[in-house]
């Protein structure tokens, strides 16, 4: 009798334990202070506390960035206050999905990614920009940075850099003085220096001449190449590689591989580690990559940039400098948020092109505004974005689409064709079909 | 009466988690399947078996059902195989404390996590300064790209997967050739019978009804196998599946085409074809081992 008194109590236990956690809490949804509201969308303009929860990845530089503008955020607004959340990069996009989906969830303001916001845009979930803030940065910023957050004439985010992967590479400078060479100031220079210096035995290489194997180098080395030579991929908003320039400049970047061997196919295909990884363990010559690989080199290998290694202007394969960039950090507002006007109160705070300036230094970025990108300020903090600074206005969105779909594709075509011989026609059509 | 009103009580609430986190699930996934499905979309459009339809002409998707029956028949095979003849090898030892040292040794990677252990075989399979090729080249032998080439990532995955999974039927075995009675082994060694023979003759089939579990419970899991795919054949910075695919599964494709891509109706529609493939399976593998018998 004991023992079924003892299961009973137990089953009801479970039962309600179960109950318990299929009841969704009351206080889920963001921001949902017990302090009382005066207005639906909360704009933080009264006396009345309110907190606004904010949402970021984890990455040191970033998140001491935030904390630096949250708190001179709230010194201006004493009663808005922000919690800043930062999650593991690597689950960060779940997060973020999962909490939109929920639609009662999540934060009050995002860091969104461009190339989710493209397909985040059209569904409503993120509130439009301010009409003030929109013909602000409308007026200041750079066409890339704004290019995804759009969706029929609306903007659903705002840019917190102008994410460049190509304009720059990361050279081995140790190599470059010891063997007395010159950093390359065109094409043929790069590919028949990186030639002359890659060293590789059954495949496995001890020096990379121009390792542009990564999931960002491949598609944005040739789409550059693409561009720089006259040419286009897109037409309208349809992504076309069926042309003469588009062949002619992948059968080259094949060749560099399968011909010149200045690197090997394993950055897209078995290896752990990105190409500018492999520069600052110190066997590759060249690597294209946006500059934010330089903060990587000093703080995760301890290396002392401009002397174990520097970031230099990478030479255009045609005559103009022209390239392809894609939307990259961003803030965007829950449009389910009880505060959408505080929060974009936070955000137009952080894009003032002095806070903005200061986020860009200490993040290591491209500045998405163009007076913050020529302020002398930015350039004498920080050095190592000249190059990129002087090829921006050649810069074009990279065009409609989620960019992982594109970059995936393109890679893939790319290793299908380096490891399977399939030829350029055959593997462009399916390229065509892929990101359709 | 009052004994039944007991018994409702307490299965109650095991039937209703099984109601609302087993069976729920697999219905609302199927009715999703019927959709062109976006949670963030404000309304999804009924396409009803479009999405089935569109499996057949997808290449990546009969790439992926492809190499989820090779993984699953090669490795469930030799897992079954080697377990067996682990197992049986480990039984013959005289020593008790051998017998529980060997089962432990077996035992520790299914205890390991398969996500940590599966990070630690990428390092060994990699192409600079990895375990495999430093051994291949110390006997002058060219290194592989194991997990970069088409032809030999199916290959390293499925032997790390035996490696992560075979100590579990080891034990199960091991616990069946402890069950069988030594008279048998015993009689048939006074006819005559040498080891083989008592193996195949004896031990085996009087192993049937561990057999007849083992194999189900392995098919099911293997099928269901992900964390090992998602991150051998992940190259930095780069989405996992492997050079032409050579390394996707039904579930990484899943995982894929509903969180990265967001095709949630889609890949509902491929957990549905997953589903019935394992089901399948499993019936025929349940038939084919049925044991009508005891001892």
């Amino acid at each position: 009798m004991k023992k079924k008194t003892l299961a009973l109590a137990l089953a009801l236990l479970m039962l309600l334990s179960m109950l318990a956690g299929c009841t969704q809490p009351q206080n889920e949804g963001p921001s949902k202070d017990p302090a009382p509201q005066n207005s639906t969308s909360g704009g933080g303009d009264s006396e009345e506390e309110i907190t606004l929860h904010y949402w970021t990845h984890v990455e040191t530089p970033w998140n001491v960035s935030n904390d630096k503008m949250v708190e001179a955020f709230q010194k201006e607004y004493p009663n808005i206050k922000i919690e800043v959340e930062a999650y593991p990069y690597d689950e960060f996009e779940q997060k973020v999905q999962t909490s939109l989906l929920s639609k009662s969830g999540g934060a009050d303001i995002y860091e969104l990614w461009g190339g989710w916001a493209y397909e985040f845009a059209p569904t409503g979930v993120f509130s439009p920009v301010p009409d003030d803030l929109l013909q602000d940065l409308l007026d200041d910023c750079y066409d890339p940075v704004l290019g995804a957050f759009e969706h029929e004439g609306k903007y659903y985010g705002v840019p917190m850099e102008f994410n460049a992967e190509y304009g720059g590479m990361l050279v081995n400078k140790p190599y470059f003085e010891e063997h007395n060479l010159a950093y390359p100031t065109t094409w043929d220079e790069m590919i028949d220096l990186a030639t002359e210096h890659s060293v590789s035995k059954n495949g496995i290489f001890s020096m990379r001449g121009f390792d542009f194997i990564s999931f960002d180098s491949v598609p944005y080395t040739w789409l550059a190449m693409i561009l720089s030579s006259g040419g286009s991929y897109l037409d309208g908003d349809t992504f076309n590689f069926d042309t003469p320039i588009a062949k002619e400049t992948l059968q080259k970047l094949v060749d560099y591989v399968k011909v010149n061997k200045v690197t090997s196919i394993d950055g897209l295909a078995g290896s752990d580690l990105e190409n500018h990884h492999w520069l600052f363990l110190g066997e590759t010559l060249m690597a294209p990559r946006g500059m934010w690989t330089v903060p990587v080199g000093e703080e995760e290998y301890d290396l002392t940039y401009d002397k174990e290694f520097s970031y230099v202007s990478i030479p255009f394969y045609g005559s103009e400098k022209r390239w392809a960039a894609e939307t990259g950090w961003g803030l965007a507002v829950n449009a389910n948020s009880d505060y959408t006007d505080a929060a974009w109160k936070f955000i137009s705070f952080f894009m003032r092109p002095e806070n903005l300036r200061q986020a860009n230094i200490d993040r290591g970025q491209i500045p998405p505004r163009k007076s913050v990108a020529h302020d002398p300020a930015f350039v004498e903090a920080v050095p190592y974005a000249q190059p990129i600074l002087d090829v921006l206005d050649g810069a074009s969105w990279i065009g409609p689409i989620n960019t992982d779909v594109l970059k995936e594709a393109i890679c893939n075509m790319f290793a299908d064709i380096v490891q399977n011989d399939t030829p350029i026609d055959d593997a462009i059509a399916k390229l065509n079909q892929d990101i359709q | 009466m009052k004994n039944n009103r007991f018994v409702y009580t307490i299965l109650t609430p095991v039937f209703i988690c099984l109601l609302v986190f087993k069976v729920l699930p697999i219905l609302i996934g199927f009715g999703i399947s019927l959709f062109d499905y976006n949670p963030l979309m404000e309304e999804n459009t009924f396409v009803g078996f479009d999405n089935f339809k569109a499996l057949l002409g997808d290449e990546v998707f009969l790439a992926s059902l492809k190499n989820t029956v090779v993984f699953v028949v090669v490795t469930v095979t030799l897992n079954v195989t080697f377990s067996l003849l682990i197992a049986q090898f480990i039984s013959m030892m005289r020593s008790n404390k051998m017998r529980s040292l060997m089962r432990a040794i077996f035992f520790m990677p299914v205890v390991a996590p398969l996500a940590a252990s599966s990070m630690v075989w990428k390092s060994m399979y990699a192409n600079k300064y990895g375990l495999f090729n430093n051994i291949l080249n110390f006997f002058g032998l060219p290194g592989q790209n194991w997990l970069g080439d088409k032809n030999w990532v199916m290959p390293a995955i499925i032997l790390f997967s035996i490696w992560a999974d075979i100590g579990y039927n080891i034990i199960i075995f091991s616990a069946g050739i402890d069950g069988i009675p030594g008279e048998f082994t015993e009689a048939a060694a006074i006819d005559g019978a040498g080891p083989f023979r008592r193996f195949f003759s004896v031990t085996l089939p009087l192993l049937a009804r561990t057999t007849a579990f083992i194999i189900p419970m392995t098919l099911i899991s293997h099928f269901q196998m992900f964390a090992q795919f998602e991150i051998m054949t992940r190259s930095a910075g780069s989405t996992a599946g492997g050079p032409n695919n050579s390394g996707m599964v039904l579930t990484l494709e899943i995982y894929k085409e509903a969180f990265k891509y967001k095709n949630m109706g889609y890949a509902s529609a491929i957990a549905v074809v997953l589903f019935a493939v394992i089901m399948i399976v499993t019936v025929v593998s349940r038939r084919t081992n049925r044991v009508d018998w005891e001892y």
